[in-house]
């Protein structure tokens, strides 16, 4: 089991934000897109999952409905993490909606479900 | 005092009237041809039942039909089917109430093509006798451009929307590396790649920086090319060696040819660019040869390819091949390569298979038509 999993398409955001929460002393892993996440998903349980939302291929709205649709993945927590100022509903397994960048604030956040 | 003052002007106004009715009747009777057919508008008379009894040149020659043919209660036919029912109900409702119009609708030209036109239409009453005079405008070059400008404007405004956004994402890395350097102990900093990873992030705002003001300079006409003599193998290569993409380079024959080598290599930085975003992680062919009098790069990549409907407008400013959310991109990338491309007097061709992956076809002339100095664009 680890605590997040960052589901990130842009290589300097996924680097950094995975070492930043990593030094904060979680266990992290990362995934390029929707699909390689659901695969990653199949094989290792998360405490929470860490989404952005426009990726190419998979993208954030994608994995949200196939994660919903496998019972084996629908409980795992979501916090969104978009660079839009689009406000997106707090409802069923998403637990917060955050703008990009994400900051120290929202640790207590992470802490609760990680 | 008043009233005495009154009945003059009474009296010099009637003067007048009287003295310009008589010059109009006398202009009227001695000129050979009926001004309202010189007038650049179409103007018609009809009954109430809207026969139309009277049209002028102008109407007869747009629409190529006769007052004969108008009158025999054609004159519907040659609205647009969109606007006639409108145009129609209107005609029923102003000869019912006897009340003036104005609006606008399309009618069909002789050439088959519909127009824009400001339509009015006036009761007269004269001898005992209702006649409506109607007038169209042609506004169909203003109504043209009001969609182009309102086009443009739609088109400005998803590009701040992208732009924004494509600029908030090195900086959302920018500010997490900075926070974490931070945090991090200098051993631990020392030992990372988080300083040339946060210096990447600085080059990639300055680069989209630097392309929203070439799009500004070209717009403005103040771009210019340092020209001289350049190496295109050197170019291409030096772009190619900061990636772990996997490439082929081919190159036959000579590499040099005349032109700006910042610009140039702004050029295929974008084209390849492009060709890793979309190339679906497949191998990118760079062809590099002479044909006659000119230098030809061909870079051929196996991604996920442009559809047809969008291949005619991707060298357009903010265009992005039908490509939204997920693969970023400002669209002025492709823009500008041709831009510069055809300053130094050259051609980009894009062909592409949708699902198979895209060529460009980049040619330059050896020697530039005009390679005396420097060249404003």
């Amino acid at each position: 089991m680890k605590d997040i999993l960052v589901i990130e398409d842009d290589e300097a955001i996924r680097s950094v934000l995975t070492s930043y929460l990593e030094n904060e002393g979680y266990t992290v892993e990362n995934c390029v897109d929707g699909a390689a996440a659901l695969e990653r998903l199949e094989k290792e349980k998360f405490g929470v999952i860490l989404l952005d939302m426009a990726m190419p291929g998979v993208d954030g709205w994608d994995f949200l409905q196939l994660k919903r649709a496998n019972k084996k993945i629908r409980h795992v927590p979501v916090i969104i993490n978009s660079a839009s100022h689009e406000i997106y509903t707090i409802e069923k397994d998403v637990v917060a909606s955050v703008k990009k960048p994400f900051d120290e604030d929202f640790f207590p956040l992470i802490r609760r479900h990680a | 005092m008043t009233a005495y003052n009154k009945s003059i002007y009474q009296h010099i106004s009637l003067t007048l009237l009287l003295v310009d009715v008589t010059q109009w009747s006398t202009f009227m009777t001695t000129i050979p041809f009926s001004p309202c057919d010189f007038v650049p508008s179409a103007i018609w008379v009809s009954d109430r039942t809207g026969d139309v009894m009277w049209v002028n040149q102008y109407l007869q020659n747009f629409t190529g039909l006769t007052v004969e043919k108008l009158n025999n209660r054609q004159w519907d036919e040659i609205i647009h089917p969109e606007d006639r029912e409108k145009v129609v109900t209107l005609w029923r409702n102003i000869v019912d109430n006897n009340a003036k119009w104005e609006g606008e609708y399309r009618v069909l030209d002789a050439q088959g093509k519909y127009r824009w036109f400001r339509g009015n239409v006036n009761p007269v009453d004269k001898q005992g006798q209702r006649y409506w005079v109607g007038s169209l405008t042609f506004i169909d070059d203003l109504k043209e451009a009001l969609s182009k400008s309102e086009k443009a404007k739609a088109t400005r405004d998803d590009f701040m929307s992208i732009a924004s956004h494509e600029l908030k994402t090195p900086l959302t890395a920018l500010i997490l590396q900075v926070k974490l350097l931070g945090k991090l102990p200098p051993e631990k900093i020392v030992n990372s790649n988080l300083v040339s990873e946060t210096l990447k992030s600085v080059s990639k705002l300055d680069r989209l920086i630097d392309d929203l003001l070439d799009v500004h300079r070209i717009d403005r006409n103040a771009l210019s090319l340092k020209l001289g003599v350049v190496n295109l193998k050197e170019i291409i290569f030096d772009i190619i060696k900061k990636t772990s993409y996997p490439l082929n380079f081919s190159i036959a024959g000579s590499e040099i040819c005349f032109g700006d080598s910042l610009r140039l290599t702004q050029v295929f930085t974008n084209i390849l660019n492009n060709a890793m975003k979309f190339g679906a992680n497949k191998p990118i062919n760079i062809d590099l040869r002479k044909e006659g009098d000119s230098m030809v790069v061909e870079i051929t990549d196996g991604g996920i390819g442009i559809d047809p409907k969008y291949l005619h407008t991707i060298f357009d400013k903010y265009e992005r091949g039908g490509k939204t959310v997920g693969y970023g991109g400002l669209g002025i990338g492709l823009y500008v390569a041709n831009k510069f491309i055809s300053a130094h007097g050259g051609t980009i061709v894009a062909e592409s298979d949708k699902g198979k992956g895209s060529k460009f076809i980049v040619t330059i002339p050896t020697h530039y038509a005009d390679s005396g100095g420097d060249i404003k664009l």
